[in-house]
């Protein structure tokens, strides 16, 4: 049961930071689109085809179910549950192959 | 501003009924802003992924997900998601659009059933060792359960998943039902649990997505705002707002939409309807 506390609580604080960090950012960049200052501040770095801001947000976004997952499986194979832990594994490793898709 | 609004309103109704926002956002930009289906899809995982992180913060605090269930699912959600995200990339718009239209009419017809009979099973079976539990406010009582059939859940949330990634909404219409009435999960439990699930199915969807150039950060933006505090309000007056009566709008509205989506896809030409 301790081990259950112990994988909620790391999850929830994963989330709630990361999704704290993307609504902050966003509502930067929706003030910043609004006062017209994002082409001064932000648009001249870009990457993948986004404003910086834009892709911090995204990017950050996209982490969410990634720690999640990570955490997930550290828990797991600390309290030797190896079918939870693979399947975790595997759906990790299939977002990571679709992030590398991306890169490359 | 309108698209932030719009997602605003789909946020409040989402978490209200429990459906998650792409089933209102996906059909209001392509009807209302004339934004194509496929970049109205890949925003929707978008507003989905941020839908399914502000909820399980809720769920999780209150110790109803159950995180082992969703581990062991999310891996035939993430097969379902890939193929349903591929599929809807080679699926022409209007094909799509009437597909989305007779899911959303089928769901519309689902709640209406469910309100009428109240098919929820909240009967708990206790056969294997591996006994679970939760804590249900309502009742003031901690709840025992074991998951049954777990391989057949696996292998059914494939459905759930295509379904996720075909159309850019969370598949909980799939999964509630697999973990309640087939693995014999507490209603609570499984809705819970399928909003921690689609956060990963919908991240399938969106990485798909955003390869093929299918996702604009300008239309994100304000969905993601919209959305999470449209679901923090939405879950704040869940407590005081009659959700038959609401249930009973939603079902027509919805109906209304669905027929809006098919008649798009089939190109016939309506006046101002």
């Amino acid at each position: 049961m301790n081990e259950n506390n112990k994988l909620e609580k790391l999850t929830l604080t994963v989330i709630k930071t990361i999704l704290m960090a993307v609504i902050s950012l966003t509502i930067i960049s929706v003030i910043l689109e609004i006062s017209f200052s994002q082409d001064i501040l932000v648009n001249s770095i870009g990457i993948a085809g986004m404003n910086l801001l834009g892709f911090a947000i995204i990017f950050l976004l996209f982490m969410i179910p990634v720690s999640r997952s990570t955490i997930m499986i550290i828990e797991f194979s600390k309290s030797d549950n190896q079918i939870n832990g693979l399947s975790e594994v595997v759906v990790l490793g299939i977002i990571l192959v679709l992030v590398a898709r991306i890169i490359t | 501003m309108y698209i932030l609004s719009t997602s605003f309103i789909a946020g409040i109704i989402g978490s209200l009924l429990g459906l998650g926002g792409g089933i209102i956002l996906v059909p209001a930009l392509t009807i209302l802003f004339n934004i194509p289906i496929h970049e109205a899809i890949g925003v929707s995982f978008i507003g989905v992924l941020v839908n399914s992180s502000s909820s399980s913060l809720v769920y999780i605090k209150n110790r109803i997900t159950d995180i082992k269930l969703s581990s062991i699912l999310e891996l035939g959600a993430v097969i379902g998601s890939i193929i349903g995200a591929y599929a809807a990339l080679l699926i022409d718009s209007n094909i799509l659009s009437v597909i989305f239209g007779l899911v959303l009419g089928y769901i519309a017809i689902d709640m209406y059933r469910k309100l009428k009979k109240n098919l929820e099973n909240n009967n708990i079976e206790t056969k294997s060792d591996d006994e679970r539990e939760y804590f249900d406010q309502s009742t003031n009582e901690t709840i025992r359960y074991s998951v049954i059939r777990e391989k057949e859940g696996v292998i059914l949330s494939i459905a759930g998943g295509i379904f996720a990634g075909l159309l850019g909404l969370g598949g909980g219409a799939i999964f509630v039902p697999i973990m309640n009435r087939i693995m014999k999960v507490p209603i609570k439990v499984a809705i819970a649990t399928s909003s921690f699930m689609i956060g990963v199915t919908s991240l399938v969807g969106a990485l798909i997505f955003f390869n093929n150039g299918l996702i604009d950060v300008a239309i994100a933006s304000p969905i993601i705002l919209g959305i999470f505090f449209g679901a923090q309000i939405g879950s704040r007056i869940n407590k005081v707002i009659d959700k038959r009566i609401l249930t009973n709008i939603f079902c027509l509205v919805l109906i209304y939409i669905a027929v809006r989506m098919m008649i798009n896809g089939l190109e016939i030409e309506v006046l101002s309807l």
